[in-house]
């Protein structure tokens, strides 16, 4: 009877961690697509910022990073002050060394990339430059934003499922 | 004020590498001058030095006897004069496009940074500088006491006249009008305070950040920062209703109807302008009108940072309307 009640314990917990792992992967998903969310939040504050309000990178970038909560406004707060601290680095080294703040965040290996790229090409030349770089890295994150939305609940249904088969699977086959 | 060693944060690594290790004390600091593939010169105290490999300084001209040993001069690359001009302007270039068709930018602490390159060209007209070959850095210096002496000359019958400060490039024009400032926005000496408006075209005289001067100007001054002077000085009167306002460096023929319409409207008028006498700046047209209508009542001409004459209408020496202050009157920058 009591090995019984273990075996049925174990099960549960089986189906459970493996639900959880579901939740766990959807979670993810749903966070990067805040993250990009939050991203292109950020894009368009700098954007009036720069455009409008002809702020240098330190003032938009600790103006932005005060209006928005969360990771992307801490980044864009650290990015001001990596700016702020004079250390005679370039803005490139700059923005690469406060990208690792980022590092743990389930952004994949393109929406690095991406933002990467966008830090790299700030700050060069003129205001109509800086435009161009904006709304380059907007349609990017409007094409990232636009599919993940897309896959969104398909996704998520997915993992779910997919997570609760493996985790009955490996109790039948358990037991 | 800056501070210790604050002065060499607007230079790219290497370049402050050098910088940090020579032996300068701010204040005497006037002008740091690069130009790729050329010696680093510095203006300090008056005299120009070479900036030695070894992170010396040698009076220019004695550069190969400095302690009677050989020293070769630090050169610059074309690179790290790129990396610090990008560093002087925060990586935000674009943000000084309207400074940098004027051939120049002011950066944090109110330090001008002159530029040269290539230009390029708009419809004619200077759209903004690539290449950048050449970078002189003018440390601005705030020089709290200068206008001591020269304030009670300003005044006739209790009332500050319209006021032209003269003098050459790197004369203390700016340091002075500054000091002016302060002292009329401060008062003392039984003289009341005063509302003082400042247009900031080139943020040289407040130093501002983000809109709030760096530089002390006492408390009654409003500045409007980097707006164009002409602009700057009729909706500042008309907004903030200054007793006097303060313009650097005009010579434009707007900014001469704009001190034409400051003068009319019962505000005194304190400018400056480049020259080396009264009669050389006479021979500008805006100022040849200006003179012709007697707005400006006293001008004061500077040289190499000492005063030497404050004039009325009349070329006089201006005799003080208040008591006169206890300092010298000499500074430099």
């Amino acid at each position: 009877m009591v090995r019984l009640m273990i075996r049925a314990a174990g099960a549960v917990l089986v189906v459970a961690g493996a639900a959880g792992l579901g939740t766990f992967f959807s979670s993810r998903l749903l966070l990067r697509l805040r993250l990009l969310e939050d991203l292109r939040k950020l894009v368009f504050l700098l954007k009036g910022e720069i455009l409008y309000g002809n702020s240098s990178l330190e003032e938009a970038f600790a103006r932005a990073g005060g209006r928005l909560d969360g990771r992307i406004g801490r980044f864009a707060e650290m990015v001001a002050e990596g700016i702020g601290e004079r250390q005679g680095r370039g803005f490139q080294e700059i923005w690469k060394a406060e990208m690792e703040s980022l590092a743990d965040l389930p952004l994949d290996r393109e929406d690095r990339e991406q933002l990467e790229s966008f830090g790299g090409q700030l700050g060069y030349l003129d205001r109509q430059m800086q435009e161009r770089t904006m709304l380059l890295y907007l349609e990017q994150l409007e094409l990232a934003i636009g599919g993940l939305r897309e896959r969104k609940r398909e996704a998520c249904r997915l993992y779910t499922g997919l997570s609760l088969a493996g985790g009955l699977f490996f109790v039948i086959i358990m037991c | 004020m800056e501070s210790d060693r604050e002065w060499v944060r607007m230079f790219g690594v290497k370049l402050r590498e050098t910088f940090e290790q020579l032996p300068v004390e701010f204040e005497k600091l006037q002008e740091i001058r690069l130009r790729a593939g050329q010696p680093v010169y510095l203006w300090y105290g008056n005299r120009e030095y070479t900036v030695t490999a070894d992170g010396g300084l040698a009076e220019s001209g004695k550069l190969g006897q400095a302690g009677g040993r050989s020293v070769s001069p630090r050169i610059v690359g074309e690179k790290e004069l790129r990396e610090t001009v990008e560093c002087m302007g925060n990586y935000s270039l674009y943000a000084f496009e309207d400074e940098i068709r004027q051939g120049f930018f002011t950066v944090r602490g109110g330090h001008r940074i002159g530029l040269a390159g290539k230009a390029v060209m708009e419809d004619g007209r200077l759209k903004t500088i690539r290449y950048i070959s050449g970078v002189n850095v003018r440390y601005a210096h705030q020089v709290k006491g200068c206008a001591v002496p020269v304030l009670p000359r300003l005044f006739q019958e209790g009332r500050l006249c319209h006021s032209l400060v003269i003098s050459p490039p790197r004369g203390g024009k700016t340091t002075l009008l500054r000091d002016l400032v302060r002292l009329l926005s401060t008062g003392g000496g039984g003289r009341p305070g005063m509302n003082v408006a400042v247009v900031d075209e080139r943020s040289e005289i407040g130093a501002c950040y983000q809109g709030v001067p760096q530089n002390d100007l006492g408390p009654r001054t409003d500045v409007l920062d980097c707006c164009p002077k002409a602009q700057g000085m009729m909706l500042l009167i008309r907004t903030m209703a200054p007793a006097a306002v303060a313009a650097d460096e005009i010579g434009s023929r707007e900014d001469g109807e704009a001190v034409e319409y400051a003068a009319s409207c019962g505000c005194s008028v304190l400018a400056t302008v480049h020259g080396s006498s009264l009669e050389e700046v006479g021979r500008k047209p805006v100022f040849r009108e200006l003179f012709r209508e007697g707005i400006f009542r006293r001008f004061v001409v500077l040289r190499d940072g000492k005063v030497l004459s404050v004039l009325d209408e009349d070329g006089k020496t201006a005799r003080e309307d208040m008591p006169a202050g206890k300092e010298d009157g000499t500074w430099s920058g």
